[in-house]
């Protein structure tokens, strides 16, 4: 007997061996001296749900896609928009004309080199097939034009004074001898083969546990006899908890994902972990979809915000790692917040007094006024914001307000945005790199940058907005802005939560000199900042 | 023992088509729409079309049954509403490592269970055998995730003996990969055996006792064999049998168990893909999962009484 | 299992007048008290506290979590909720179980049916059917119980039957048969009182079983999101990423699934025990 169960447990060891080797296709490879390979392992939550680098919106697809795919310009440390592919770009013809200038030393990972030509494909693509929110940054462009290799020239309709910065941080660059035998765009999935120029090039995808990525030994920015690190490989632990465990325990060097409030704390104290600690170039809020019945009325929005406790939020959840702000324009804009704005008051008997004003009751005696039922949905894998969920259902409760909560894994999440399938949505932005295009994105009718999560459709926002974009005068343009950040704000489209610092952690025994840039979208694990990193002895 | 092999397999056969039947009705019954659950809002107008044809869902309930069993019979347990992906590829890519894990769960919770349940019968009232039904019974308290909370923040976050998550360390190759397979595997392992083993023994135990009262283990002891040599070779021998049909009978709790394990140590087995599929909404996914795991314990189970009669002949009568 | 159903009133003092038996009662006792009196002496955990991740102290007898509520109070509330769901789902179970089991022990023709949809419900992986259940009608207490109570009575139905087989080849039950009654009403007023106490022994062990499995589907997050439990303590703890060092948020409620699993199993068994010397212990 057992023999009998120690044979079983054989065959099921041999089994499992052979599934084994089937599922990793490509870590046998070539690679005959993978042990003298310096491999930097990346804790992240999320499989890759999108491959398309035109397509896909997500935070987390972007931190493998940004490492495999250049962009024009990339954000440095102080959130400058500094040259990556591009060497230099200016404007031509009173500002109707973006110029790029391209370095000549960007190769593709097939050995063809990257050209103006690839430039205008993606530019081009972007604008056919309405990809991403990159296609918002295109609406006033005319044509584009690729008069040799390492030049292009975007003709705009009208000047537009963030195009240039806009679209050279936003859009990928992609191969476009591999994507222009692609078909449709919209539709293709890029899910293996991958050419691509960045730091790191993805090279093998197992769902459910890991993605590898290896240096691109052409990347121009990587240091002196290329970049330290041979292989990046993200390891998938859905589960936050566990993947801090896991960098205590060494089983990864470094965690895409910010360390939640709470946990910053107890990492502080830990000798072999390193804390980066970056600003916000986005903000959490929930987003009210103005689109359902009872949400289109600004006292229920109202009542809504007043039931959100931000100080609390920002002391307790945040442990002070975050600040307020009001309005849709954050406090990192400087002179385009209004800062002449104030924040709804907690006062959950108030909210409930106003919606009372506003012909609510509770007629059925069951402790929520009648009608007042929302979904709000979250995403699963951001600790700070499910806790911020949990306190606000509790709140709108007092309020006669009944929230039920749909917190779901990350992509589900993003699924349920896309289709707009939420009453409020509770959520963090990733990078708005300018208020103009951030108001764009978000509030137009026409929804050029498919990010307007409220669904308004409101003329005199969208007036406010198109007077804005087409104001040359600074000082003009700043008041606009703060008249629509105040318009916003009385609107209560949305409740703003607060701007976050956030902190990664890595095991600073093992690697060092990081680059990391603002954002969680950015953070530690740009590809510039992985192709800086160096083993420790 | 051809009749009694038959109809074995029979009830096998009769529980799996149970399964496969409570698990379309609730997906039928339960949400309104059923095409809610099948079709989802980001998939084109076409592949929603094309999905409703497969599934015949304008077609009657039993229609829609048949259709439902003769394309499990083929192998298809639907698509992915997540990963857009026929659900088989999932869970069988994610089915080796529940095997490993349940399998040598199943084995070590075997391997200790019997020397516990032997001793304490042997010693029946002595302190051994108060001491293994106290632990017999606490471990039958045990709550999975406890243990394995347990188990994973003293030895894997405070010592670091062993990993936290996954299941091997791609890296490694031959004897080593091997060896990072069994390092993974130690606390994961460990959480479901501690859970299953004392139950386990205390069947066993009660068993033994049953046995050992037993005219024929009298007579092997009047036919001059030691008492040790009775316990061992005789009584053991009759009272294993039923202790590995509830064996068999524990593979039920022993799944659940793993998913609660997989789900905390990140073990990328199907009990880690429910609780994935869960959050994700992926009710096709959900079911497909179940549905094969209960095949597997079935199967598990057949294999168990199959051992059984060929260990002893005598069972078949 | 099988031993003969007499119960005589010096057993069941033997049951309960050891050690284990009365300090398991006792615990019981304990514990249904806190469900009952608890949330009436300790305010529900709500709202963010300022002192975040205290470990345990005279002021937050188990520390506080990471909201900075009381880990104490999160537990007293959770046994609220776990007991009831325990005992909810475990009478379901019961009232199924006893019913099917005493069909099968006395209509042979209803037997082999019923001891099949036993031995597949006995072999059925139940925590994937219960989530996949939880997942499609949404999770609130309620559900819970159903669902729990719904796939739980296999068991006591096995237990039952056979031991309703025993009875039911008595020859009294023949003398009944003779006098005219029906097979309803021998199940009824015949085999029922001959196995009640092994259902007593049932409500306890299957009520244990139910507090696992309340504890895990809301550790998978399938609990109702708006009362406590034990299971969703510990899965805030694990979501919020300390249970590296916030022992106290992990180690409270997993004791107290212990001790009140242990608890009722030890009382069910020395009840069982009672009847049937031979496999005595504990």
């Amino acid at each position: 007997m057992k023999f009998g169960a120690a044979a079983v447990a054989a065959a099921m060891l041999a089994l499992t061996g052979c599934a084994l080797n089937e599922g990793e296709p490509s870590a046998t490879g070539s690679s005959t001296d993978s042990a003298q390979e310096v491999t930097l392992r990346i804790g992240t939550t999320t499989d890759v749900s999108n491959y398309n680098p035109l397509q896909s919106l997500s935070k987390t697809d972007n931190w493998l896609l940004n490492a495999t795919y250049p962009q024009l310009l990339r954000l440095d440390e102080n959130a400058e928009k500094v040259p990556e592919l591009a060497s230099d770009y200016y404007y031509e013809d009173e500002g109707r004309t973006a110029v790029f200038e391209l370095r000549d030393d960007f190769m593709w990972s097939d050995g063809t080199p990257v050209t103006a030509a690839d430039v205008k494909f993606s530019a081009e693509a972007i604008m056919q097939y309405q990809l991403g929110n990159v296609a918002a940054k295109l609406t006033w462009l005319e044509s584009i034009e690729a008069p040799d290799e390492t030049t292009v020239k975007f003709h705009l309709s009208q000047a537009y004074a963030p195009f240039a910065e806009g679209l050279g941080f936003w859009m990928r660059i992609v191969p476009a001898h591999i994507f222009a035998e692609a078909g449709d765009l919209s539709e293709f999935a890029n899910d293996s083969d991958w050419v691509g120029s960045g730091a790191y090039i993805l090279e093998s995808a197992t769902p459910g546990q890991r993605y590898v990525l290896r240096a691109n030994e052409h990347y121009p920015y990587a240091p002196e006899g290329g970049a330290a690190v041979d292989v990046v490989e993200y390891v998938v632990y859905p589960d936050i908890n566990t993947m801090i465990l896991a960098l205590r325990n060494g089983d990864i060097d470094l965690m895409a994902n910010p360390v939640p409030a709470s946990a910053v704390g107890s990492l502080k104290s830990e000798d072999k972990i390193g804390l980066e600690k970056v600003a916000s170039l986005g903000f959490a809020h929930v987003t009210y979809n103005v689109t359902r019945e009872h949400l289109d009325k600004p006292e229920v929005r109202q009542a809504l915000s007043m039931v959100v406790d931000t100080d609390s939020i920002i002391t307790t959840i945040m442990q002070g790692d975050a600040q307020e702000m009001v309005g849709p324009i954050s406090p990192i804009f400087g002179e385009f917040d209004n800062t002449g704005l104030d924040a709804y008051p907690y006062d959950p008997a108030g909210a409930r007094a106003l919606l009372e004003d506003n012909g609510y009751a509770d007629a059925d005696k069951d402790g929520f006024l009648d009608g007042l039922a929302f979904q709000m949905v979250c995403d699963q894998s951001n600790a700070n914001l499910t806790r911020v969920a949990e306190v606000m259902r509790e709140s709108a409760g007092e309020a006669g307000i009944r929230i039920d909560l749909a917190c779901t894994e990350r992509n589900t999440f993003l699924a349920a945005t896309k289709a707009y399938d939420y009453d409020l949505d509770l959520s963090q932005w990733g990078v708005f790199d300018n208020p103009m295009d951030q108001l764009r994105s978000t509030y137009l009718s026409s929804n050029p940058g498919g990010i307007n999560y409220n669904q308004v459709q409101d003329p005199e926002l969208d007036a406010l907005v198109n007077d804005a974009a087409a104001t040359v005068d600074r000082d003009a343009f700043v008041k606009k802005i703060k008249a629509i950040d105040a318009y916003v704000h009385e609107q209560a489209l949305l409740t703003p939560l607060y701007v976050e610092d956030f902190t990664f952690a890595y095991r600073s025994d093992r690697f060092t000199g990081f680059a990391p840039s603002p954002s969680d979208l950015l953070g530690m694990v740009t590809g510039y900042s992985l192709s800086q990193v160096t083993p420790v002895n | 023992m051809l009749s009694y092999v038959a109809k074995k397999v029979a009830r096998a056969v009769i529980t799996i088509w149970m399964a496969v039947t409570i698990t379309f009705f609730l997906l039928r019954i339960l949400p309104a729409d059923p095409t809610l659950l099948v079709v989802e809002g980001d998939m084109t107008p076409e592949m929603q079309a094309a999905l409703r044809e497969q599934y015949g869902l304008d077609k009657p309930l039993l229609v829609q049954y048949g259709l439902y069993l003769g394309e499990l019979l083929r192998g298809n347990l639907g698509v992915s509403f997540r990963q857009l992906v026929p659900v088989l590829d999932i869970l069988l890519s994610r089915l080796p490592w529940t095997l490993l894990l349940a399998g040598s769960a199943f084995a070590l919770t075997v391997l200790i269970g019997i020397p516990l349940g032997v001793y304490a019968a042997v010693g029946r009232g002595k302190l051994v055998d108060k001491v293994v039904q106290f632990l017999g019974v606490t471990s039958n308290a045990l709550f999975v995730p406890s243990v394995a909370i347990l188990l994973l923040v003293v030895f894997g976050a405070q010592l670091g003996w062993f990993p936290i998550g996954g299941a091997i360390d791609p890296r490694t190759r031959g004897a080593e990969a091997y060896a990072s397979l069994l390092h993974h595997l130690a606390l994961p392992l460990l959480s479901l055996a501690l859970v299953q083993v004392g139950p386990y023994a205390l069947t066993l135990r009660t068993n033994m006792l049953e046995v050992l009262g037993e005219d024929y283990i009298k007579s092997a002891r009047s036919r001059g064999f030691t008492p040790r040599r009775t316990v061992w070779r005789h009584a053991l021998r009759n009272a294993i049998l039923p202790a590995l049909t509830l064996m068999g009978l524990q593979l039920g709790t022993l799944i659940g168990g793993a998913v609660l394990t997989e789900t905390i140590f990140a073990y990328p087995g199907v009990g880690r893909l429910i609780y994935e599929a869960v959050q994700q909404l992926d009710y096709p996914l959900l079911q497909g999962a179940f549905v094969l795991l209960a095949i597997t314990v079935v199967a598990a189970n057949l294999i168990t009484d199959m051992v059984a009669l060929a260990l002893n002949p005598r069972i078949r009568s | 299992m099988t031993a003969p159903l007499v119960v005589t009133r010096a057993r069941r003092r033997r049951a309960f007048g050891s050690p284990s038996g009365y300090l398991s009662v006792a615990l019981l006792l304990l514990f249904a008290l806190t469900a009952v009196f608890g949330p009436m002496l300790v305010d529900k955990p709500r709202g963010l506290g300022a002192d975040i991740l205290q470990s345990p102290s005279a002021q937050h007898w188990f520390g506080t979590d990471d909201l900075g509520q009381d880990v104490f109070a999160q537990v007293i509330w959770g046994t609220r909720i776990s007991m009831a769901v325990g005992v909810a789902a475990s009478l379901i179970a019961i009232v199924i179980g006893t019913a099917l089991g005493l069909l099968g022990a006395y209509v042979k023709r209803l037997d082999p049916f019923i001891s099949t949809l036993v031995d597949v419900m006995l072999s059925l992986p139940l925590l994937p059917l219960m989530i996949l259940v939880t997942a499609l009608v949404g999770a609130s207490a309620t559900s819970l119980i159903v669902v729990i109570g719904l796939l739980s009575w296999a068991e006591v139905a096995r237990l039952i039957r056979s031991n309703g087989m025993v009875v039911a080849s008595m020859p009294y039950i023949d003398g009944a048969k003779v006098l005219g009654a029906g097979p309803l009403r021998i199940i009824g007023t015949e085999l029922l009182p001959a196995v009640s106490p092994l259902i007593v022994v049932s409500v306890l062990l299957t009520a244990a079983r139910a507090v696992i499995s309340e504890a895990g589907l809301s550790f998978l997050g399938m609990g109702d999101p708006s009362s406590w439990s034990w299971g969703r303590i510990l899965l805030n703890a694990q979501r919020s990423g300390v249970i590296a060092t916030a022992w106290w948020q992990t180690l409270f409620p997993s004791l107290a699934i212990l001790l009140l699993v242990l608890s009722a199993t030890i009382a069910g068994i020395r009840y069982n025990d009672s009847r049937d010397p031979r496999t005595r212990g504990v």
